[in-house]
C-alpha cells in the first residue's frame, strides 16, 4: 500500500498546532467565495492567499 | 450514477476507485488516498476477515494507514479533530469584510444582495469604518489581519477606502498587528488614481466577469440595463496581472469550459475563479453543467500533460481541489465564517459574512456598541453536525458548502443543498482520478 497524498495525521502529535492541515479551515474564506482574498501578485507564484505567511 | 462510499465492519468508510487496471482507496473520514495491490484490494472488497493469522501484515498496514478502526487510532484523529475544531467553536477573526457601499451602478439578475443594497441603502460612515477595525482588532488574538472592502460596488466609497488603510497603517505603526486588503468589484470605477492606490497598497483585486461580452451581459449590466462589460474590461488593462477575475455560473448560460477558458485565454488575467450561483440552478442544470464541466477537466488534463503548469495554476478553482486532495487531514468545517470571519454592514451590525447582511436572525453584535452575541450561532456549524454528510465521499474537500448557500436552500446552514451536492460529489470523482494520476514532480509543480 502506497499513500499517494501527503501523510500528515500520522505524524501530527499534541504539542503541534493544527495549521498543517490543507483541510484544516485556515482559509478564512472559501476558495470559491466571492470575498477571497486571492493576494495581489506580488509573491511570484505563490498562491498561499490568506494562508500566506509571508504578508506584511 | 451515484457517488457513494463503502462500508466494512472495522474500516472507516471509504471510495474506491480502478484506474488503467489498478486499485485505490480513498479514505473518507480522513482525506488519505492510497494505491492498494490485489491483495488489499480483495481485503477491503470481498467477505474477508483481516484478523486471520495469514492477513497480520496487512492488518499492521491498514492500522499506520488509519484504513481500519482500531481503539489507538480512534483516540488520534479525535485528539486531532478536537485542536482543529476547537479553534473554530468562537470568534477569533482574522478577516473583517466592511460594507463599505450598499449601494450598487449594477444590477446583476444573480446578486443575493438585492442590487447590492441588501433592504438598507446607503454608505458606510468613517465612524462605523474604524470601530469596526478597532472591533477587529481587540476581538482577536491574531496578529495578520485581512480587511475585505465589499458591496454593492466598494468603489463608489473608495474615499472611505482610503480612509481606513491609512488607519490601518497608524495601527500597523503603535501595535504589533498587520494588514492585508482585498477588494470585490466590478471595475467599472477604475481610473488612474485608483489604480496606483491598489498597486501602492498590495490591495487584491477580485473583478467580477462571467465570461465573453454575450455571456456577461445575460446576467450584469448597469442599472439603466446598458451593458457594463466593455467600460470593465477597458479598465482592467492595466492591472490585469494583478487582479482575478471571479464567475458566476447561473444560466441561462453553463458552458463553464467556453466561459473560463476565455476569461484565461482572451481577457489574459493573472488567475480565474468560479462559484455556482446554487439558488438558479436546477436538478436539470445541474446535470448540464456537469456536462460542460468535463471539457474544461480534460483542458486541465491536457495543459498537465504538456507541462504548462504555470497555466493550470491560472484556473484556481481547479488547483484548490487538487490542494485538499494533496494531503490527508480532518476538515470541521467548510469556511471560517462566523469564527475567523466577519462582515460588518453600514449599520455596524456584525455577521457571520457579507452574504448574511439584513438577515435579522444572523447578526451577531454590533460594532457601534462594541457588543457582541450570539456568538454561539455559528458552533453548531461544524461538519460533525452536519448529519446530511456523514457518508458523503466529497466531505472531505467540501466541508459541508457555503453555509449562506445550506441557509438558503434548505433553511438551515446545516442542511446542503442536495442538487448541489450531487454535482459536487461528480466533480470529486473526476478530480479524485486527476489527482491519482499525477506525478510526484507534477504535484510538486502544481500544487507547492
Amino acid at each position: 500500500m502506497k499513500q499517494l497524498n501527503k501523510n500528515l495525521i500520522a505524524n501530527s502529535n499534541n504539542d503541534r498546532e493544527p495549521a498543517w492541515c490543507v483541510t484544516c479551515d485556515s482559509s478564512d474564506r472559501c476558495d470559491s467565495c466571492d470575498a477571497t482574498d486571492f493576494g495581489d501578485g506580488d509573491c511570484g507564484t505563490c498562491d498561499f492567499g490568506t494562508e500566506c505567511s509571508h504578508k506584511g | 450514477m451515484d457517488y457513494v462510499c463503502k462500508k466494512k465492519e472495522g474500516f472507516y468508510p471509504f471510495y474506491l476507485k480502478e484506474i488503467d487496471g489498478e486499485y485505490f482507496l480513498y479514505n473518507v473520514i480522513t482525506n488519505g488516498i492510497f494505491k492498494l495491490d490485489r491483495e488489499e484490494y480483495d481485503i477491503v472488497t470481498k467477505n474477508v476477515d483481516i484478523n486471520e493469522e495469514k492477513y497480520a501484515d496487512k492488518k499492521k498496514i491498514f492500522e499506520e494507514k488509519f484504513i481500519i478502526i482500531t481503539s489507538k487510532n480512534r483516540e488520534h484523529l479525535e485528539a486531532i479533530y478536537e485542536r482543529v475544531a476547537k479553534k473554530k467553536r468562537r470568534m477569533n477573526a482574522t478577516g473583517l469584510t466592511l460594507m463599505i457601499s450598499q449601494e450598487c451602478n449594477m444590477r446583476c439578475k444573480y446578486c443575493y444582495g438585492e442590487g447590492g443594497e441588501y433592504s438598507n441603502r446607503g454608505m458606510m460612515k468613517l465612524d462605523t469604518a474604524l470601530k469596526a477595525v478597532d472591533y477587529l482588532v481587540s476581538h482577536t488574538e491574531e496578529k495578520l489581519l485581512n480587511i475585505c472592502f465589499f458591496g454593492g460596488e466598494p468603489l463608489l466609497n473608495f474615499e472611505l477606502i482610503k480612509k481606513v488603510i491609512a488607519y490601518t497603517k497608524e495601527l500597523e505603526k503603535e501595535g504589533d498587528r498587520k494588514f492585508t486588503y482585498c477588494m470585490t468589484t466590478n471595475a467599472t470605477l477604475f481610473n488612474e488614481e485608483i489604480e496606483i492606490f491598489i498597486k501602492k497598497n498590495k490591495i487584491s483585486i477580485t473583478v467580477s466577469l462571467d465570461g465573453n461580452k454575450e455571456t456577461n451581459d445575460l446576467n450584469r449590466f448597469y442599472a439603466n440595463k446598458k451593458s457594463a462589460y466593455n467600460d470593465a474590461v477597458t479598465k482592467i488593462q492595466n492591472i490585469k496581472d494583478h487582479i482575478t477575475v471571479r464567475a458566476t455560473i447561473a444560466p441561462p448560460d453553463l458552458d463553464i469550459f467556453k466561459n473560463i477558458t476565455y476569461i484565461i485565454q482572451e481577457l489574459d488575467v493573472r488567475r480565474v475563479a468560479w462559484a455556482e450561483a446554487d439558488n438558479l440552478l436546477t436538478d436539470h442544470d445541474y446535470d448540464i453543467l456537469f456536462d460542460k464541466t468535463l471539457p474544461l477537466l480534460n483542458e486541465m488534463k491536457k495543459l498537465i500533460a504538456d507541462g504548462n503548469y504555470q497555466e493550470v495554476r491560472k484556473y484556481h478553482t481547479f488547483i484548490e481541489l487538487l490542494k485538499k486532495l494533496n494531503s490527508d487531514g480532518l476538515r470541521s468545517k467548510g469556511c471560517g465564517s462566523g469564527t475567523n470571519l466577519i462582515a460588518v454592514d453600514i449599520d455596524g451590525k456584525i455577521y457571520p459574512c457579507h452574504r448574511f447582511v439584513g438577515i435579522n436572525d444572523t447578526v451577531l453584535g454590533n460594532v457601534e456598541l462594541d457588543e457582541t452575541a450570539k456568538t454561539d450561532f455559528y458552533s453548531n456549524a461544524s461538519l460533525t453536525n452536519f448529519e446530511y454528510c456523514r457518508d458523503c465521499v466529497a466531505r472531505g474537500i467540501c466541508g459541508g458548502g457555503c453555509i449562506n448557500e445550506n441557509y438558503y436552500a434548505g433553511g438551515n446552514i446545516n442542511t446542503p443543498s442536495e442538487k448541489h451536492c450531487k454535482y459536487r460529489r461528480a466533480l470529486f470523482d473526476k478530480v479524485l482520478d486527476i489527482y491519482i494520476t499525477l506525478t510526484d514532480d507534477e504535484k510538486i509543480q502544481l500544487l507547492s
